[in-house]
Parts: C-alpha cells; structure tokens; sequence
C-alpha cells in the first residue's frame, strides 16, 4: 500500500549571509519525501542545517529556492497545522501550566469548558495534572519540557517538529520522555519529524532515520526494522546495539 | 522553596541603622550653628508640628501650617505621575506595534531625552504659566518620555523564541502583541517605573522653586531667604516619607502581584 506523501521537499537551497556579510551556503539541492504519520529523524553532526531545515518547514525561515510542500500545499508561513517543540525552553513564564497548554486552543477561540477539558487530558498524558496551577519557575527543565510537549500535542497539529527537544535533559529524564513521547506518538500517530544527535534516541523513536553529513546533504535514509509498540526491551536489545554500530559507521 | 520568613535580624538591621545615623547627626550638630545643622530633634519636633501650627509659614510663605503645601505638592505629583506613566505606556505600546511609526519618532525620542529635563521647566511655565499646571505638566513630560523609552527597550528585549513558539501554536500578530509582548515586558515595565516614581517627587519639588502657588518646592525657597534650616529638613522628611510609601505601595499593590511569575 502506497502511503500518502506529507512533506515533500524538492530541489531545495538555502543561503544566508552572515554578519560579516559571508556568503553561507546551508542547502543545495536537497530533496526527500515524508510519509503521513511517519515517525522521521534527522541526525548528523552539529551545525549541518538540521535545525534550518526544520525551522524552514515549520515556516519560520524563508529559503532560497525550491519547493517545500506540505500535503502539496507551499509552505509560506508558521501555522497550527505544524506545532513544534523547540529546543529551549520556550513556554511562557507569566502563564500558569494549565493556561500555557491551553494557549493555541485559546488562539482559536475555543470555548474556556472545551479548553479545559482538552488541556486536563494532555497534562494527565504527560503527567503533570498536579502542576496544572503552578508557574513555570516553580517547575524542572525536565517538566517544563513536558508541558511543551502537552501544548504542543493539545493544539492537534497535523505533523510534530521537534528540534533536539531533550537534548539539555539528563539521561533518566530523557529516557523517560522518549517513552512518554513514544506511548502518545503510539495513540495520536502524526508525522513527526525529529532532531537528534543521540543514536539511541533516534534508533527507539523513527521509522526511518535520515543521516546529514558535514556538507548538509542527506548521505543515507535508513528503515528502522523494529516493529511497534517499542518498550523497555527493544531500548536494550541487542538488535538496537547491532543497528547502532551500523549507523556509527556512518559518522565514521 | 525560599525562605520568605523575615527574621528578627532583617527587621532590626534597618532600624539600627538609622538610629546610627541619626545619632551621628545629633553629635555633629552640638558642634555647628543650628543654621548649618539644626539638631535631629528640633527637627522632627518641628516635623510633627508642621501639619498643626508652623508660624515660619505665616511668615515667610502663606498659610498656617504645612497642609495646604503637602497637599499641592502631592496633587501635582499624583496627577503628574499618572498621565505621564499610562500616556508613556499607551505611546510606547502604540510605536511598538509599527515598525514604520518606530522608525518615525525613534531619533526625535531618543534626542529629547537627552534634553534635561529641568530645562524645558520654563518653556512650561511660558506656555501654562507659572501656576499648578506647569509644574504638573513638567513632572508628565519626564514621565512620559522616560516610559515610552523604558517600554520600547522592554519590547526590543523579548525573547524571540517566544514569538516564535506562539506562531507555531496558531496565534496571529495581534494576539501575540496582547498574549506575548505585553505579559513579557511587564517586569522591565515595573522596574522602570519603579524609578520614574522615585525621581519624579524631585522633580516636582524642583519645579516648585521656580512656579508659584503653593508646595513643597515654595515652602523650601521661602525658608532659604531667612536661614530657616530646620524647616527646609522638615520639607526634606516629608518629601522623603511620601517617596517612601509610594515606594511601598507600588511595590506591594502593583509590582509584586505582576511579576509573581518571574523567577527570582
């Protein structure tokens, strides 16, 4: 069965110049195609565009030349349709927890009962309905970093973008989030396209796994072939330390 | 959590201090006249007086006492700080919106802040003349100019990931302008006019030595022609007490309540 094309980027170059007005060259040519409802990681080593590219699909940089479509739409500008979970902590300090999830509801004028409802459910999905009225200060990265992810989810977007999102956590937090991420990625599947530097991370979550090299290309698309739900077992398995050690190779 | 309990230290450390330095006062005073410094005492007697009876008023300025002053110097000052903060907030957030009106009045802004302040006092008593209104009008000016500058700098200042988190969760300009920018500023907002307050009890004080009518500023320069120290240190405690609790209550009222989200 043919899955239908989401994401489809065509010819696409990227150019900016830089304070000392250098010519940067950040894609040229560069082309792939992203399934409905497909779990995608982008790895590769820093500063090879991924966040770039990224932001370009979540309609927050311009590009050069090319097409980026989105179920063969243009995209022109940012939109609900692709929430995104950033890097840094971005939720918003002056709101309690429970009126941060409920902020793009709130944009679209979605009634204070529904909102409430819908905010409820996602923070009981991260495990936050405790915090619900406390402020962001009083909360962890680890937690914040949830309610980003319970915003994000809350808002329904059509396709997930996240960028490195538990890259400043540590090990236990992050095992624990990629789970959590994996349990509601397995109930609400979206397209989805992750980026990592962490193999591991990459292996457990995608069902493909697009390697960048240093010159901003995509050198291999690899299948991930474990089947789904992935637990505790597939983490540490030894199919995924074999699949580690093939894709180390690629970095090599 | 933080420890917001005061202890008996933080209270009594204050207290001893300004005990410290009044006592300091008093024994420098036994050395010099009482018209280069007045002892603590005759001081704060007089001061408790001042709102009953203070013949140097009826004879050097007008009224009976302290009251007719305090009150016209504290209506000005109210009145003053108001129009010019939330004009100074509505101007600043206006210019934020539009990048082209921003461009526009910028450089005249930043130009005119540099002018002293003091120095537009006379073109406010040529255009209003010397009475209440120019003096209120001067302590608006500072206020205004000094608050649209703090809000625009507010605005520069936020996060752009902020901006960019609230566009990919839906919002449009205008509600990321209302649900984003204003929230976001609302503490270097506070901060600034935590300041324009202080400030401004000087500033209508001064511009009361050069208007007429009644206040704070007219009792000062009607005592310095008669070596009336202890009177102008009685206007100096009072201006002092008034910019204390305004500190006080915009603090507790207005500031706390606004930023309890920020971390500290």
């Amino acid at each position: 069965m043919e899955s239908k094309i989401k994401i489809k980027v065509e010819g696409l170059c990227k150019v900016f110049f830089s304070e000392q007005n250098e010519k940067n060259t950040v894609f040229v040519n560069l082309n792939f195609k992203v399934y409905e409802e497909e779990f995608v990681s982008f790895i590769g080593p820093s500063g090879c565009g991924k966040t770039t590219l990224l932001n370009i699909i979540a309609g927050l940089e311009p590009y050069t030349e090319g097409k980026v479509l989105i179920n063969g739409h243009p995209i022109t500008k940012p939109g609900a349709d692709r929430g995104m979970v950033f890097q840094e902590d971005a939720i918003f300090p002056w709101r309690k927890v429970i009126d941060n999830v409920e902020y793009g509801l709130e944009m679209r004028k979605i009634d204070k009962q529904e909102r409430s409802l819908i905010a409820k459910k996602y923070l009981e999905l991260v495990g936050l309905e405790e915090f619900a009225n406390y402020y962001p200060k009083e909360l962890s990265g680890g937690m914040r970093k949830r309610v980003a992810i319970a915003m994000v989810f809350a808002n329904n977007p059509d396709t997930l973008l996240m960028d490195e999102p538990f890259g400043s956590l540590d090990y236990v937090t992050k095992v624990d989030l990629q789970e959590e991420l994996s349990k509601i990625w397995q109930k609400e599947r979206k397209t989805t396209l992750f980026v990592t530097h962490d193999l591991e991370e990459a292996l457990f979550l995608s069902d493909r796994i697009f390697v960048f090299d240093k010159n901003n290309t995509i050198a291999e698309i690899i299948e991930v072939p474990f089947s789904r739900p992935r637990g505790e077992e597939v983490r540490n398995g030894q199919e995924l330390l074999e699949q580690k050690k093939l894709l180390w190779r690629h970095f090599q | 959590m933080r420890n917001n309990k005061k202890t008996f230290l933080d209270i009594l450390a204050p207290v001893v201090s300004i005990a410290a330095v009044f006592l300091i006062w008093w024994v420098i005073s036994l050395f010099l006249s009482p018209v280069r410094l007045p002892s603590p005492i005759t001081v704060i007697q007089k001061w408790i007086t001042s709102i009953f009876y203070y013949p140097q008023v009826s004879l050097y300025a007008r009224g009976t006492n302290f009251n007719l002053h305090l009150l016209s110097t504290t209506r000005k000052y109210f009145i003053g700080v108001t129009i010019g903060i939330l004009s100074g907030i509505a101007f600043g957030l206006f210019l934020g919106w539009s990048k082209l009106l921003r461009d526009f009045f910028e450089s005249p802004l930043e130009i005119i802040r540099t002018i002293p302040s003091l120095a537009a006092l006379p073109f406010f008593i040529m255009w209003f003349g010397p009475r209440e209104l120019s003096q209120l009008g001067l302590v608006s000016f500072y206020c205004f100019i000094m608050i649209v500058i703090n809000t625009l700098n507010a605005i520069k200042s936020v996060g752009p990931k902020f901006f960019r988190f609230a566009l990919t969760l839906g919002a449009i300009r205008g509600q990321v302008y209302r649900t984003v920018v204003i929230p976001a500023i609302i503490p270097e907002l506070v901060g600034g006019i935590r300041v324009v307050l202080a400030v401004s009890w000087g500033f209508v004080v001064l511009a009361e030595f050069m208007g007429a009518g009644y206040g704070v500023g007219r009792l000062i320069i009607s005592f310095i022609p008669f070596l009336h120290t202890v009177g102008i240190f009685v206007c100096i405690f009072w201006v002092v007490l008034f910019a204390s609790v305004t500190d006080l209550l915009f603090m507790q009222l207005i500031a706390r309540p606004l930023t309890i989200w920020m971390p500290r």
